[in-house]
């Protein structure tokens, strides 16, 4: 089963996308913050991760930044969840490696098509 | 119990309510009780902030209709739940927004979610509103810089606003209570210089690199 990382301060959030990816047929871990989130990363492939960016402890950009350092997580497909807009940001996340910029809130059917063409992608 | 039709809402019936600082209150008191018609003038950043209401509201499927109110110099009572979120201007100048609604619109929105927490939404909430109104300060050259949202007992919200300085309040009717947002610390209106959005993605927007 492909398992998505999702790492978002918000439980409701974390939740919601949690129960739509698992009817989707993925399988989930969550973190609350960008530090339990890179240890989550650390422990095994996930198929992608979905990473919201203000956070507390370490924000998602940062956490992006060590995920594309470390060859162990460099290759796995990464999006930020966000309510940010700014094209500096977005820009900052596309040079880090990430694959996409969602704005929130958007609706899980597309996180779900999102995740489904990205691990896809992944595999190829 | 059917909805309003969400489109039926014109933000631009929302009215701005300033708490006004020591020296208008005397000002006022001097001149008589405040008129319950007055109407406060609606700038470029009312409208943002009125429109952002509106639209993240009706983004979780809530109609939410404005209320007029008169000039008052004191902050209305708050609904039970409420969040709110710092943030700074270019100039370094602090800022605060909060967000105080009924629980029962919480549970409308999300009380399906499983583990649902009245306060982690609430602060997502005022989270999602302070990145729309981030967002369409670009429009301006304005960049807002956020922290992270927190809750709020809104008893102790309410003694804060009263010795606040100048607050706007914006306020809204839902089917299952008002909604009532403050802002403090944003920049004056006649800072603003209209730049244009050039490409600033909205909300919902997938963009894939």
């Amino acid at each position: 089963m492909k398992e998505v990382l999702i790492v978002d301060d918000s439980q409701t959030v974390r939740r919601e996308l949690s129960e739509g990816l698992k009817q989707a047929g993925f399988g989930v871990v969550e973190a609350g913050d960008g530090i339990s989130g890179l240890e989550r990363a650390s422990e095994r492939d996930f198929a992608l991760i979905i990473l919201d960016v203000n956070m507390p402890r370490m924000n998602g950009l940062d956490m992006l930044d060590h995920l594309h350092r470390d060859p162990k997580t460099a290759k796995t497909p990464v999006v930020l969840l966000t309510t940010e807009a700014e094209p500096a940001l977005m820009d900052r996340a596309r040079q880090a490696g990430a694959k996409g910029w969602l704005i929130k809130p958007v609706p899980i059917t597309h996180i779900v098509k999102t995740a489904r063409a990205l691990a896809k992608q992944a595999e190829r | 119990m059917r909805k309003p039709p969400a489109q039926s809402l014109d933000s631009n019936e929302f009215s701005r309510v300033e708490a006004p600082s020591q020296a208008a209150r005397t000002a006022l008191r001097e001149s008589g009780p405040p008129s319950s018609t007055a109407k406060p003038q609606r700038g470029a950043i009312d409208s943002l902030v009125q429109a952002s209401l509106v639209e993240l509201f009706q983004a979780y499927g809530i109609a939410l209709a404005p209320i007029p109110k008169s000039i008052r110099d004191r902050p209305p009572p708050l609904p039970d739940v409420s969040a709110m979120i710092g943030f700074s201007t270019d100039a370094r100048r602090p800022g605060r927004l909060t967000l105080s609604l009924p629980s029962a619109v919480l549970g409308l929105m999300k009380g399906d979610v499983q583990g649902f927490r009245q306060g982690d939404w609430a602060r997502e909430l005022t989270n999602q509103l302070m990145g729309r109104i981030k967002n369409r300060m670009l429009q301006f050259s304005v960049r807002l810089q956020a922290g992270l949202p927190s809750n709020v007992e809104s008893k102790l919200l309410e003694s804060q606003l009263q010795g606040a300085g100048p607050t706007s309040f914006y306020m809204g009717r839902t089917l299952r209570g008002e909604v009532v947002v403050t802002l403090e610390g944003m920049p004056h209106e006649s800072e603003l210089t209209y730049v244009g959005t050039g490409r600033i993605p909205s909300e919902g927007e997938t963009i894939l690199f």
